[in-house]
């Protein structure tokens, strides 16, 4: 067989001002806010295609972070520092909250319907949440993003580094390395700023349903973690990983519970007929303890009380359901017995990580820069601020645009720079040899092998699917997946640390039949990064702060010593744990100390 | 859950592979739609909503209830109107108005 070379493949070098990692929530919005007010170019650099990519794809059921009359901003604050007991950046959550109804009234302008009262008011579910056919809402964001002339957006391709240099500051990103999931084709892009926003990181623990249904999961499988990978690589600060996030989901289908438990509503009940909720209390994760200790207790299966509701309630929800989670609505259909007949049974998902509902993601500071010159984070992956959601995300994506632009501004009167034009050149690979490549920066050169090695490897035992399984089996049994009911101790913590690394090395061995071959493995690679810095985390914080998100049994009770939080930074290869102290302020800069860090050369 | 495609409803316009959040659809050699691994589909329906002659219909797989039931979605303006066919070989439909919000 002939070995594959880098001959094999054209590259493509491009250089912008902005480049945007993921173009889903975050990322369109941030691309049309940069075009919207700069000159600047900017490039959305997406792995599949922003039409219908990332967590909007199937549509949303309501908008989860909005202010409505007679609250204030403060509010939310205050009620999302409470429900993660303390361990969250007042700085971000109050800019994000004094933005997410103007986010939100830009939404409907663009063509996002919102259910509105008769004298025109929105209708609210409680006191945070708006009602709307989300059905649409990331054509809408897509749309207005290809209205933008300075933005050019490149769909189905994966980015996997970032790319480093030094001048006389020190370390900054500019730009990434990626390639393209249907052509032998690799990406090189030159930015002046990066912007992180690919979402957080599903598919680490074994999922719910691990046969055929194995990507029947509520996050998107196809978020894996790939924004925090990279920038752990980079050297960039991460924060509360250990804050997982699990959901409460109808069995088998894992969709959303609230818009019964809220619609119809719904109590949770054990197969006895008593109402837990209460003895359990109310917090997303507390549904989940209570469900989980119910059936310890042998009190399952646990469901949600919908026998009795009217046929009228039915219909309403089929139809709310096919506009976000169409299984739960075939399911009720093809099993004849509908919602009103049949109470609904309820699961924890496996545990996620994502900063728009709980905490884990980049460490950033108030105007969303993360740690590292050059690189910004905002959504899911943007740490600190959970309970963000759509809103959330795009009220980040807004402040991260502002930031770049204004940061861009300043470099460039220093710099006397010419801004970079959106050209690129494509490069067939005969002319790039290897030697080429590395002559135009060693990390190319490194990188682009780096992916050719996995065509040439034999692949004849171990395929991804397998090292994926392996990774998600041991993160199930000693990292606190379901298996063992969310809990994981300091023991179980080292082995699955232990044995991470022989997964990591079959992953380096995978073999790759074509591009999306290379992106599962990559993806692969992807999750055992945020595997092992989760674990990590995990072994920091050393209490129990919240129940099911961070079950620590050699630790079960809450320790006032860790009102702090948990960050760490990748040297050396070691992940080093930093205890920083709670943000109560309204604005964060980022201190000495954790942009030396960032300088620090990791490679 | 995952996706299955009518072959002989398929033109090969390639929208879906366009649209899927996961890359899971592709042409195959003779044109036609086909999912890479159906283990893999998340099951977001955007392919069915791109499809432009709802040749891709939906099913849960037997692991999370599914007994042979299959659902599929067709566009009309502004409604969607969604088929649940059933083993028994009876239709049930379902009109969603995409000017409407959720009741909930
Ligand atoms: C099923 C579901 C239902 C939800 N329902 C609601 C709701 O009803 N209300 C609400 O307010 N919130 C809801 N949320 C939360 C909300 O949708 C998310 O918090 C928000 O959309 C996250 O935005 P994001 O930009 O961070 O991520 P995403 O919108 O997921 O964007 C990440 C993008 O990055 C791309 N990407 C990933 N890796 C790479 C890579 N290596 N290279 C290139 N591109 C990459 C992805 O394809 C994707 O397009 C829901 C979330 C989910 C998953
Ligand atoms: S339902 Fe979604 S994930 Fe499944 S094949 Fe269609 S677009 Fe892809
Ligand atoms: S969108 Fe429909 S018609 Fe077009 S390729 Fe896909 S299945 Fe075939």
């Amino acid at each position: 067989m002939n070995k594959t070379t880098l001959e094999d493949f054209d590259i493509e070098k491009i250089s912008t001002d902005v480049l945007i990692i993921g173009g889903g929530t975050a990322g369109c919005y941030a691309a049309a806010h940069i075009a919207e007010n700069s000159q600047y170019h900017v490039i959305v650099a997406e792995k599949a295609d922003i039409k219908r990519s990332g967590c909007l794809a199937a549509g949303v059921n309501a908008l989860n972070a909005y202010i409505s009359d007679g609250h204030v901003p403060g509010d939310y604050v205050e009620y999302a520092r409470k429900d993660a007991e303390g361990i969250v950046r007042d700085d971000l959550l109050l800019s994000i909250a004094e933005k997410v109804n103007d986010v939100t009234h830009d939404l409907e302008k663009k063509g996002l319907v919102i259910l509105k009262d008769e004298n025109g008011d929105y209708v609210t579910r409680g006191w945070r949440n708006v009602k709307i056919n989300g059905e649409n809402i990331k054509p809408i964001l897509a749309e207005n993003v290809y209205r933008q002339k300075n933005v050019r957006v490149i769909n189905h391709i994966n980015i996997t580094d970032l790319k480093l240099s030094k001048d006389a500051e020190g370390r900054k990103v500019t730009g990434a390395y990626g390639f393209s999931v249907r052509e032998r084709k690799f990406y090189e892009i030159d930015a002046r700023a990066v912007l992180i926003a690919t979402g957080g990181a599903a598919g680490i623990y074994r999922p719910n349903n691990p046969g055929f249904s194995r990507h029947k999961m509520w996050y998107p499988p196809f978020n894996t973690g790939a924004g925090y990978a990279m920038g752990i690589e980079a050297g960039a600060e991460m924060t509360t990983l250990e804050n997982r996030f699990v959901a409460l989901r109808c069995k088998d289908t894992i969709a959303p519970t609230g818009t019964i438990a809220q619609g119809v509503h719904a109590r949770q009940v054990n197969s006895r007929g008593e109402i837990y909720e209460e003895k359990y209390g109310l917090t997303t994760p507390e549904r989940i303890y209570g469900t989980v200790e119910e059936k310890r207790a042998g009190r399952g299966p646990c469901y949600l009380k919908t026998e009795g509701i009217s046929k009228e309630a039915e219909d309403d929800l089929y139809k709310a359901y096919l506009n976000m989670a169409p299984s739960q609505t075939l399911k009720w259909l093809e099993s004849g017995r509908g919602p009103s007949e049949d109470n609904v049974e309820i699961e924890g998902t496996e545990p996620y990580v994502v900063g728009g509902h709980t905490a884990g993601g980049f460490w950033i500071d108030t105007q969303r820069r993360t740690t590292v010159r050059g690189l910004y984070a905002a959504g899911d992956v943007a740490g600190g601020a959970p309970q963000k959601y759509v809103t959330g995300a795009l009220a980040e994506g807004e402040m991260a645009a502002k930031a770049i632009v204004a940061d861009l501004g300043a470099w460039s009167t220093k710099e006397k720079d010419n801004p970079a034009s959106c050209t690129g050149t494509v490069q067939d690979g005969s002319g790039a040899s290897s030697d080429n490549v590395k002559s135009e920066g060693k990390a190319a050169g490194n990188i682009f092998m780096r992916y050719v090695s996995h065509f040439n490897e034999t692949g004849e035992t171990v395929t991804c699917d397998q090292a994926e399984e392996a990774m998600q089996k041991i993160m199930d049994e000693y990292a606190g997946g379901i298996r063992c009911d969310y809990r994981y101790n300091e023991a179980g913590l080292e082995t699955a640390s232990d044995r991470l690394k022989s997964v990591r090395k079959l992953a380096d061995k995978l073999k790759a039949e074509d591009m999306y071959g290379l992106l599962k493995i990559y993806e692969l690679r992807d999750r055992l990064t945020v595997a092992e810095a989760l674990i990590a985390h995990l072994y920091a914080r050393k209490e129990t702060r919240w129940h099911i998100f961070g079950e620590n049994a050699d630790h079960p009770e809450k320790d006032e010593k860790y009102s702090c939080y948990v960050n760490s930074v990748l040297e050396d290869g070691k992940i080093r744990i930093i205890y920083r102290p709670l943000v109560r302020e309204h604005e964060y800069f980022h201190d000495k100390a954790a942009l030396q860090n960032a300088e620090e050369d990791a490679t | 859950m995952s996706v299955m495609i009518d072959r002989a409803k398929c033109i090969g316009c390639g929208r879906c592979t366009d649209a899927c959040p996961g890359n899971l659809l592709i042409l195959s050699e003779d044109g036609k739609a086909r999912i890479r691994e159906v283990r893999d589909c998340w099951g977001c329906t955007a392919c069915m909503k791109n499809c432009p002659v709802s040749a891709i219909s939906f099913f849960l797989g037997a692991d999370i209830g599914g007994n042979g039931s299959h659902m599929s979605v067709k566009r009309d303006g502004f409604l969607y109107k969604w088929t649940v066919k059933l083993p028994d070989g009876t239709d049930k439909i379902i009109d969603i108005d995409s000017r409407s919000s959720n009741a909930y």
